[in-house]
């Protein structure tokens, strides 16, 4: 009998044919309870999946077939949180994407914070750190140590470094600024380096002159903004009581000359905000800013070691940050594009494949791989915070100094590597399985500023329950509603 | 998994081959904000864990069982799920970080026959 000759066609064949045979493997993912009703699957690569609770016993228990549950069954495949392939023939891509997500590492520190001077004419109440003094070189950084920390930023194997001056306030060390502008950009010819520029100041002492400057080397000025003239004059003491004034009149100055988009503000939150969240979101869009960064009460130099204390601020800060994020929102659905910064960078990290290297919300943390920091007197410090803990007596994570220390012994010398050993979230108690792992990140001078350890105590880490919250409320909104989570995409779709 | 309950939190015993110390440990680390946690490996397999409130903690025992049981099946999943994908886990991370060892100098000497490299000594 003559065999019967199948027709080559190039039409699709039955799904039934693609149907996998029965058992999958399972690729590593960690699960959170997101809601009563709801659990979240989130892959190692930080894609995630959010199913009805008992979702994941089944899935491990090997009770998902294809044929009963087709579309939950592609959707794990396809979020890499199974495999019905024994050869994970998808590793290379897996490989590939978690490498993506670690980017950031790549190039090393790219923030050299230089502080050119202690001086300040505000007497902010949580500032731990200015002097209010009427030499004018007294706290100022020394030309040596201006030519040591740029030297070492030259030594960064990350061709775009960031210069940030800071204070104090940093204009009134103006001369500083200029002398580290101008020998930097003389050094960047050489060493093939890119520059940004940025001032950090509030403003209250700008001229026609600083600004022209700043136009002409393609400065960034950020500044701090802490809500409507009743909440930012109360934060921020000045003698005549006019910070809020001279802080708006400064940014409508220095958008005219620098560019409208190359100036930003911070807001500072304080007790005071906390009641204000609504009268703070509205402040930034009478000013004209397309974004707001609700940043979390500080705990450096109140509350400090006070576990019970911190939960109580962390709280609140919580309602305060929801409020305004509902309020923001609000604003987005009347067609109004803002943008809240510190959701915009989680959204980055949940909705894009891409790495976001953020110095507070980074595993490995920020600090030395991201961020280092020149203090005035030529004292090298990890990050900020461990400057200011350092103002504050504790020098926990000086690095050393720009005197005595070469760029090796600074940047991989034993302080660093002792920082090491807390400051990646995957070798962290707690942190080890929790689905947010690659969301969040790890902050050895917050645990050791909090709890009096770098390692952390997460039960009772404010650094947790703030980021365990918002992620949380996050996936919690965008389950609720598309229209927010359409919002969340407009807010990250600019970043590549 | 036996229960019970004390006025200020509760005691649960539970069989160590299926939860395993490491599991326990996991799961109960999370009460330690509010619980002062005691695990306590026993004979037959049968590990106690009890967990009494601090000072400031106002109890539900009733609550507190249910999140106990649940946060239990949950961290042994979790076991599961780690231990089943560990293997995968480590070949990928190795995987992603293969290429970012720093390039090692070459110690021998190179030859250039061709003359590509300026420093090179001539062939
Ligand atoms: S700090 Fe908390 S939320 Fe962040 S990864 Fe660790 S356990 Fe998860």
């Amino acid at each position: 009998m003559q065999p019967t000759l199948e027709r080559a066609t190039r039409k699709f064949k039955d799904l039934a044919v693609y149907a996998p045979a029965g058992s999958y493997t399972l690729l590593p993912f960690r699960f959170h309870v997101l809601t009563p009703e709801k659990e979240l699957l989130v892959s190692e690569v930080g894609d995630y999946l959010l199913v009805p609770r008992g979702t994941v016993a089944r899935v491990v228990g090997r009770q998902l077939t294809y044929a009963e549950e087709p579309d939950l069954y592609a959707d794990l495949l396809a979020g890499f949180f199974i495999t019905d392939s024994p050869e994970l023939p998808l590793l290379d891509v897996l490989a590939t994407r978690y490498r993506t997500k670690k980017a950031f590492l790549e190039h090393f520190t790219a923030l050299h914070i230089f502080v050119v001077t202690l001086r300040c004419e505000h007497t902010c109440h949580y500032c731990q750190v200015s002097r209010v003094t009427a030499d004018k070189n007294a706290f100022n950084m020394a030309r040596h140590h201006l030519d040591q920390g740029i030297a070492h930023m030259m030594r960064s194997p990350n061709p775009h470094v960031t210069m940030e001056f800071q204070g104090g306030e940093a204009l009134l060390a103006f001369e500083v600024i200029q002398y580290g502008v101008e020998e930097a950009e003389r050094l960047a010819v050489r060493h093939d380096k890119q520059i940004t520029f940025v001032i950090c100041t509030n403003l209250a002492v700008l001229t026609d002159e600083i600004l022209l400057y700043c136009q002409q080397h393609n400065i960034l000025l950020s500044t701090s903004l802490d809500g409507p003239a009743f909440i930012h004059n109360a934060n921020r003491h000045r003698p005549k009581r006019n910070s809020y004034e001279l802080t708006i009149q400064g940014i409508a100055r220095a958008r005219e000359v620098v560019g409208y988009d190359r100036v930003s503000a911070l807001m500072t939150t304080s007790t005071l905000s906390l009641e204000h969240p609504l009268a703070i979101v509205d402040e930034y869009v009478a000013q004209g800013f397309a974004n707001v960064f609700l940043r979390p009460i500080s705990p450096y130099g109140f509350a400090l070691r006070h576990d019970r204390k911190n939960k109580y601020a962390t709280d609140a800060f919580l309602t305060f940050y929801k409020t305004a994020l509902a309020h923001i929102l609000d604003y987005n659905f009347r067609g109004h594009f803002l943008r809240e910064d510190y959701a915009t960078i989680i959204l980055r990290k949940i909705l894009t494949p891409f790495s976001v290297g953020y110095v507070d919300l980074q595993s490995p943390a920020g600090l030395v791989n991201s961020v280092v920091v020149f203090n005035y007197d030529g004292a090298v410090y990890a990050s900020d915070e461990a400057r200011m803990l350092a103002e504050m007596g504790d020098v926990t994570f000086k690095l050393g100094h720009l005197d005595t220390h070469a760029y090796e012994e600074l940047f991989y010398g034993p302080k660093a590597r002792e920082i090491a050993g807390a400051w990646a979230n995957e070798a962290l108690a707690g942190c080890s399985e929790c689905a947010f792992q690659p969301y969040c990140g790890a902050d050895p001078v917050l645990h050791h500023a909090t709890q009096g350890d770098m390692y952390g105590h997460r039960p009772t880490s404010v650094f947790c329950q703030k980021n365990m919250e918002i992620i949380r409320y996050l996936f919690e909104l965008m389950d609720a509603d598309p229209r927010i989570e359409a919002i969340f995409r407009s807010w990250v779709a600019d970043f590549t | 998994m036996q229960v019970q309950l004390l006025s200020n939190g509760l005691e649960v015993v539970v069989d160590a081959q299926t939860f395993s110390e490491a599991t326990l440990h996991k799961c109960f680390y999370w009460y330690t904000r509010d619980y002062q946690v005691t695990i306590q490996p026993g004979i037959n397999h049968q590990t106690q864990v009890r967990l009494v409130a601090k000072e400031h903690v106002a109890v539900d025992v009733t609550a507190l069982q249910h999140q106990v049981h649940n946060d239990l099946l949950d961290f042994r999943l979790r076991e599961l799920i780690a231990e089943e994908t560990r293997p995968i886990r480590e070949l990928l991370v190795a995987k992603a970080f293969a290429h970012y060892a720093p390039p090692q100098p070459l110690t021998a000497p190179i030859s250039d026959p061709v003359g590509f490299h300026p420093l090179a000594p001539a062939p």
